[in-house]
């Protein structure tokens, strides 16, 4: 089981407390998951009394405590929005904004138990926002090849995609929500219901997904002869 | 049990959620099925590959960003507010992102009076035909003087800030620029040569648009860098 995998289990949505019946399963799940991940994920030695005081200590501005609570979650955010960037700098950016839209709002958590949650959920729509953003510009931009020729040195094109290997290159052609899904439960570990709750669909629509990425995931890579 | 029922199980498989019971059915189906035996393979390898996966740990800038823009009091993250460390294309405050616009639109002018041109020329023959061709050059004249202007600032700016950046970013953005030129300079033979040759006019206009857009990337480069260095100095 991965480091992260039940992050989600308080889902839903920003400041709901309905979901408190489910912090103690989540933490207990979480604690005992901290035996077994090997260093997967960045969430350490995490504990539910740190998790609660930072983000009190957070509301209250305390830098320290912001800095302590981007380390516990750069790594698996950084995960999930590199999927979607497929570059570093582009991903670096989308978790810079990430962060700040969390932490621009943390006078607003009520319930430190849903912050693993939000922050997931946020850092989803970010990246649904940058696809979207991306597809605007690729409309209003005119390539060079268009005009004559092209650049003789294209070294944009070198840098674009950064993760490497005919996976990476199955995911970055996913669509979002089946990208969502697959990265979600098969890279990083998250539980269907987990997943359910962060993209606000039902339990079997992410179980379908899933199936639905693997295929295409699957056929994409027999196309290509690696698998 | 058909394959498309087997599809399911082995997905359900791969995960550990299938019942002993469904389990026997699944494995019935795979002795006698070779497809589907090789897709269970094949799903097995990918959620392995898949889980193997890693992903690089961000840069120590990104945190230096998110710190510099919380004690500014300015952490508006880019979909609310301005982009932190990029500017949309053309979102330069600078005279030259006006000059650009202004380029652009003479150049919509420039295409309109060439149908005007073509139009009157079909109705009045040879000689307001070439009264087309030449409203059509004076526009070119227009359209390119905005341009030259917006580059020469946009050029001006990137000079100034070269200092900044790695040698071989400047010298990456030296070699395409120079293949612009070398575009813009075909383009605008050709156009001068058939006003009415509507390809022409339009290569012209995305070469002069690819300049402004390689500009402004080279400034956008310029301007991260500062915000590295600030990050480090408050480091």
């Amino acid at each position: 089981m991965s480091a992260y995998t039940l992050v989600l289990a308080t889902g839903g949505r920003f400041g709901d407390n309905s979901l408190r019946a489910d912090h103690d399963a989540f933490w207990e799940a979480l604690l005992a998951m901290d035996k077994d991940r090997g260093g997967r994920s960045g969430w350490g030695s995490i504990d539910r009394a740190r998790l609660d005081d930072l983000v009190a200590k957070g509301r209250a501005g305390d830098l320290a405590a912001l800095e302590s609570l981007y380390g516990m979650f750069k790594g698996p955010v950084f995960g999930l929005v590199y999927r979607y960037a497929q570059n570093r700098a582009a991903a670096e950016d989308l978790l810079q904004d990430v962060f700040l839209k969390v932490f621009s709002h943390m006078k607003d958590v009520r319930d430190a138990s849903t912050f693993p949650a939000w922050v997931f959920r946020i850092a989803v729509n970010t990246a649904y926002s940058h696809l979207r953003q991306k597809r605007v510009q690729a409309d209003r931009t005119v390539p060079l090849e268009h005009v004559e020729g092209s650049l003789e040195d294209r070294a944009g094109e070198r840098v674009e995609k950064d993760l490497q290997g005919p996976l990476e290159e199955a995911i970055g052609r996913l669509a979002p929500r089946l990208r969502s899904v697959f990265v979600l439960h098969d890279v990083q570990g998250f539980k269907h219901e987990e997943i359910a709750r962060t993209l606000g669909c039902a339990v079997g629509t992410s179980k379908s997904q899933l199936f639905k990425a693997r295929i295409k995931v699957r056929d994409h890579l027999k196309a290509r002869g690696a698998v | 049990m058909r394959c498309r029922k087997a599809h399911r199980y082995i997905d359900r498989s791969i995960d550990g959620e299938l019942s002993g019971r469904e389990r026997e059915r699944l494995e019935r189906h795979l002795e006698d099925c070779a497809e589907c035996r090789e897709l269970r393979e094949d799903m097995r390898r990918i959620v392995e590959r898949a889980a193997a996966l890693e992903t690089p740990e961000p840069s120590d800038k990104v945190w230096r960003n998110i710190r510099a823009r919380l004690e500014a009091g300015t952490a508006r993250p880019a979909a609310e507010g301005t982009r932190l460390d990029r500017r949309p294309l053309f979102g330069l405050s600078l005279p030259a992102v006006r000059l650009a616009g202004a380029a652009a639109l003479a150049l919509v002018l420039l295409a309109a009076g060439i149908a005007v041109g073509r139009r009157l020329g079909r109705v009045e023959g040879s000689a307001a035909a070439k009264g087309g061709e030449s409203y059509t050059l004076a526009k070119l004249d227009e359209a390119e003087r905005h341009y030259e202007q917006a580059l020469q600032a946009l050029g001006e700016a990137f000079a100034a800030g070269k200092g900044g950046l790695a040698p071989q970013v400047v010298d990456f953005f030296d070699r395409n620029l120079s293949v612009v030129d070398a575009t813009i300079q075909a383009c605008r033979a050709a156009v001068r040569a058939e006003p009415d040759d509507l390809e022409a006019r339009n290569y012209l206009r995305a070469a002069y648009t690819r300049k402004v857009t390689l500009l402004d990337s080279a400034l956008d480069l310029q301007r991260k860098d500062r915000d590295a260095a600030i990050g480090r100095s408050i480091i």
